[in-house]
């Protein structure tokens, strides 16, 4: 992911040890994909304020959110509702953000999640760049990690190195959600 | 039979930690989806223990903590939040809360923590 923040290692690490305790089933890293808008139809995200300002999003399928959903609440998926299934990649979000949180220098407080329905391509955080993005596979389906940066600070080089090698594009500004 | 409140915005952690709860024997649950109803149960009283959530809207864990601590200082509080760092441990634990466990969690871990003052299977 990068090499200031959050390694590639720290991260899968922190996404197995949710995988394994709350939906049982394996995750793992795969080469990012320019375009994931054909997949992503919900994005779960919780904004990080304090000595580090950012946001982590988390962008999944329809299926990945039914299955995660009728995982942990432990239910034949023609049981769940929107709400379920929204409420569950939100938590996964928060649990993902509160760990990454965890790592970061300082003292920073966590937001409550939210939820964005639609192509990823609607989301925009205003004032952020795109710091880190993980691509991951499971139960079948695509996932994408992404660390937002608060621009209101010069963001370090070898950030911007990490950024360009994993091929993400900068975030947009024009939309908030 | 312990009768336990459980404070946590996220329905599917309410779930899960009931699931676990229940699992240990525990049955007798009460939930609130926010900090606020989470005094107002606690203020009806008759519960053995109490379980919160740290980010909730109203009032947050650690202000339920607070004020529960007001008028009890006895009735144990674990408190389940993605809130891992020892500074919110430390904070968490001036508060009032006896004890603490960052989500993700297991059964076991919930176990081991909750049974240091209630009987659990």
């Amino acid at each position: 992911m990068n090499e200031t923040l959050v390694s590639d290692d720290q991260m899968l690490e922190l996404l197995e040890s949710v995988w394994s305790s709350m939906l049982y089933v394996p995750i793992s890293a795969v080469p990012p994909k320019g375009d994931f808008t054909e997949h992503a139809r919900l994005t779960a995200s919780v904004h990080i304020a304090g000595d580090w300002n950012g946001t982590v999003l988390l962008h999944l399928t329809e299926p990945f959110a039914e299955f995660a959903a009728a995982t942990m609440l432990a239910s034949d998926t023609e049981g769940l509702t929107d709400a379920d299934r929204d409420d569950a990649a939100a938590e996964l979000c928060n649990i993902i953000g509160g760990s990454i949180k965890s790592l970061l220098p300082g003292r920073n407080s966590l937001s409550l999640p939210a939820i964005v329905k639609g192509e990823e391509s609607l989301l925009r955080v205003p004032n952020t760049h795109v710091l880190a993005t993980m691509d991951v596979q499971s139960a079948g389906q695509p996932l994408r990690i992404r660390i937002l940066a608060r621009t209101d600070r010069k963001p370090a080089e070898s950030e911007f190195r990490q950024v360009a090698s994993a091929g993400a594009a900068p975030a947009g500004n024009s939309r908030s959600h | 039979m312990s009768r336990i409140l459980l404070a946590d915005d996220s329905g599917t952690m309410r779930t899960i930690i009931r699931r676990s709860l229940e699992a240990l024997g525990v049955t007798d649950i009460v939930e609130a989806a926010d900090g606020n109803q989470a005094t107002q149960l606690f203020a009806a009283g008759g519960f053995d223990a109490v379980i919160t959530d740290w980010n909730m809207p109203g009032k947050t864990g650690i202000e339920v903590v607070r004020t529960i601590r007001q008028t009890d200082k006895t009735t144990p509080i674990v408190m389940i939040t993605t809130e891992a760092e020892k500074t919110r441990v430390l904070e968490a634990i001036q508060a009032g809360v006896n004890d603490y466990l960052v989500k993700p969690f297991t059964t076991d871990n919930l176990r081991e923590k909750l049974g240091r003052f209630t009987p659990v299977a």
